[in-house]
């Protein structure tokens, strides 16, 4: 778990960005998140994956959109105002991932982040960094390796 | 001390310091008399070993400290110039390069640099045993050569950008093209006569803003043409050829982009020209030429488009063998193969699977043939052909788009979204009876001026929502690529625009018949399509 390493170091609190999908808690590391955006017009990719839901304009630069509840395999829900798109980069490009609200950026304690439990819900753990418990509240911390894996396509149908 | 934040300006500029030792030694070999040359070559070295001394690589240093020797040998009359040194020279920036790039790959630089350090060494040890019989001379010949500066420094201010940066602002600038948009219908429904003078000063504005940017963005095309002599040169002696090659043009301006895309595609044309193009100087002899082969690389602006012309005068393409191996390797059959035109004999040579060479020679032919060329080409939206005459030799010409990031499109509607289809690879656009559509093996055929041409439904191929609707007339557009054709059914046409071509990032990648996107004045995105993937 390269996540949960890289928060072990000797950095007591850790700031996470806090957001909703169904009625759980999800946290990202704030440095991955570059930032949250009200929804905006998507326009469809053709021939990808089901769980991208097209391109938009995020000033200037054409970013690719995933609906996390369908990546996460959870049910998909219609979009409505509460809807953001958190912005997220790894070294090579960006990433917009849809979810249902987004509700916190807040500071935890490291050491409140645990390796996930056996069973998390229905989530597929591969995506999942690790669980933070603080307070009463309980965040999954998700992990972006596996999220943002390109989508390739490699045969060419007929035509 | 920390020399990380200096690394990138060190790699750049002893780059630019190898590449002006590659050019000055070639040019000596030309004029092993002029010292000014010597001179410079001198500075260079200099610089780069000091560069590489305040970085910390040791090798390079020790490296150029010998070139440094033996051209100080050199200017100092104590040795001549002879082409076993300049090999030795060349050999060790060569070396230094390598060390370079690999600083650049994360590496250390460190090289075993010995065995050339020490045949320098040796050359410029050599010197000393003769150096008192020609000292005498020395005096009067310094000061009669040496003379002309040789003006290779470009004196012009420049900074260096990186390219993001140039992306970034570019993006930027779209933005701000959108909302001048919004501004324009705002002002025209207004009528307010400030409001619209306003609007029309940041629209000439803009206009200027954007050729500034795109201007930006060109390069000399002689930054790939540069390492060219020095390739030729080796390619040459390494297969026993004698080879003049003549650049022109080489200031000709055209997209970076570009630029790093078409290199290897003319280092194969050159490597096929040399290795396959020029005889060997007896051949040459008896046929009646000149015994040194010449290739001329010419660049020139034409309207949109730059063009890049190889030509070389050696015995062109023997169209027999072509013929014979495009059969054998079933490219075509036979019977077609004796129909064929002598333009139509000459692309076959850049078809896939197709190699001429009789056996497998380190230069050409390892199975990566033209036809990796011509797609490389075609990908950037330019085209490549062929002429050759018998027994005088071949000729590429090669037509570029001037600039990747800004194409002229025709817009269309598809369902609820808007897609854009390249002018380069239209035809033309008609709007059809659907009577006139015709079935054959049940793919819908029309029929364009007594072609049959295949129609493709784009909603279709794009997976959309099909409406079977009975509609009178249906929109289509005809395109192609090289000479085959085919019909894209689309529901409507929007228009012909100039828009800014963008990637679709690194997440996407090799998506279906789409080669990009580009914003639309809504600020919405439309994508790209990529006719070429359409038609087999």
């Amino acid at each position: 778990m390269t996540a949960t390493d890289s928060l072990n170091r000797n950095v007591e609190v850790q700031k996470i960005v806090v957001f909703r999908l169904e009625d759980k808690e999800y946290a990202l590391e704030v440095d991955v998140v570059e930032s949250i955006e009200r929804l905006m017009a998507i326009t469809k990719v053709p021939k990808t994956p089901s769980y991208v839901k097209g391109v938009v304009n995020l000033r200037g630069v054409v970013t690719p959109i995933i609906d996390l509840r369908e990546r996460l395999n959870l049910k998909v829900n219609p979009l409505d105002e509460e809807t953001r798109i958190i912005i997220v980069s790894n070294d090579e490009f960006d990433v917009g991932l849809i979810v249902d609200e987004a509700t916190d950026v807040i500071d935890i304690p490291i050491d409140s982040i645990k390796l996930q439990p056996e069973v998390v819900g229905s989530v597929e753990s591969e995506f999942i960094a690790g669980v933070a418990k603080v307070d009463k509240r309980l965040f999954v911390m998700l992990s972006l390796g596996k999220l943002l894996i390109p989508v390739k396509r490699v045969s060419i149908d007929e035509y | 001390m920390d020399t990380t934040q200096y690394l990138e300006m060190f790699l750049d500029e002893s780059k630019e310091h190898i590449q002006a030792c590659n050019e000055l030694l070639l040019a000596l070999e030309k004029n092993p008399d002029d010292l000014a040359i010597v001179n410079e070559i001198f500075r260079s070295a200099h610089t780069l070993k000091g560069m590489s001394a305040a970085m910390g690589y040791e090798d390079i240093i020790k490296l150029t400290h010998e070139v440094e020797n033996v051209l100080d040998a050199i200017r100092n009359l104590r040795i001549n110039v002879t082409t076993e040194i300049l090999d030795m020279l060349l050999k060790a920036i060569d070396l230094s390069e390598e060390m370079v790039l690999e600083i650049e790959a994360g590496g250390t630089g460190a090289k075993d640099v010995s065995e050339i350090a020490n045949k320098l060494n040796r050359i410029e040890l050599d010197t000393f045993q003769k150096e008192e019989v020609i000292e005498d001379a020395v005096d009067e010949s310094t000061n009669i050569r040496g003379g002309r500066a040789l003006n290779v420094q470009n004196s012009n201010k420049t900074i260096r950008v990186n390219i993001d940066r140039l992306d970034t602002l570019m993006n930027l600038f779209e933005e701000l093209v959108i909302d001048r948009g919004r501004l324009q219908s705002i002002a025209d429904e207004l009528h307010n006569q400030d409001l619209n003078d306003t609007v029309e000063h940041i629209t000439r504005i803009t206009g200027d803003l954007q050729s500034v940017i795109l201007k930006m963005r060109m390069v000399p095309v002689e930054t790939v043409f540069n390492r060219f002599p020095k390739m030729v040169r080796q390619l040459a002696r390494d297969l026993g050829k004698d080879v003049n090659l003549e650049i022109t043009g080489a200031k000709t301006e055209l997209d970076r982009m570009v630029i790093d895309e078409i290199g290897d595609s003319l280092v194969h044309l050159i490597r096929n020209a040399i290795d396959h193009g020029i005889e060997s100087p007896g051949v040459r002899l008896t046929k009646g030429k000149l015994a040194e082969g010449s290739i001329s690389l010419r660049a020139y602006h034409s309207g949109n488009h730059v063009f890049i012309e190889l030509e070389d005068d050696g015995e062109g393409v023997n169209k027999e063998r072509v013929m014979k191996k495009a059969v054998e390797n079933g490219i075509v059959t036979e019977e077609l193969a004796s129909k064929l035109r002598k333009e139509q004999i000459l692309e076959l040579i850049m078809s896939p699977g197709f190699s001429t060479a009789e056996t497998i020679t380190d230069v050409s032919g390892r199975g990566v043939g033209l036809d990796v060329v011509k797609s490389k080409i075609e990908s950037l939206g330019g085209y490549i052909t062929i002429t050759s005459k018998d027994g005088q030799g071949t000729k590429f010409q090669i037509q570029l788009p001037l600039t990747l990031s800004i194409i002229t499109v025709m817009l269309v509607n598809l369902g609820e979204d808007i897609y854009a289809i390249p002018l380069t690879s239209i035809l033309e656009v008609a709007i059809i009876r659907t009577t006139d559509i015709m079935n054959a093996h049940n793919r819908k055929v029309i029929d364009v001026k007594g072609n049959i041409v295949p129609l493709v439904d784009l909603k279709e191929v794009f997976e959309m929502d099909t409406v079977d609707e009975k509609a009178e007339h249906q929109a289509i557009i005809i395109v192609r690529k090289g000479d085959k054709m085919a019909g894209l059914l689309v529901d409507s046409f929007i228009g012909q625009q100039e828009i800014v071509l963008k990637s679709l990032g690194n997440y996407l990648q090799n998506i279906f018949a789409i080669s990009g996107a580009t914003i639309l004045g809504t600020g919405k995105v439309a994508l790209v399509v990529d006719c070429n993937a359409l038609i087999k």
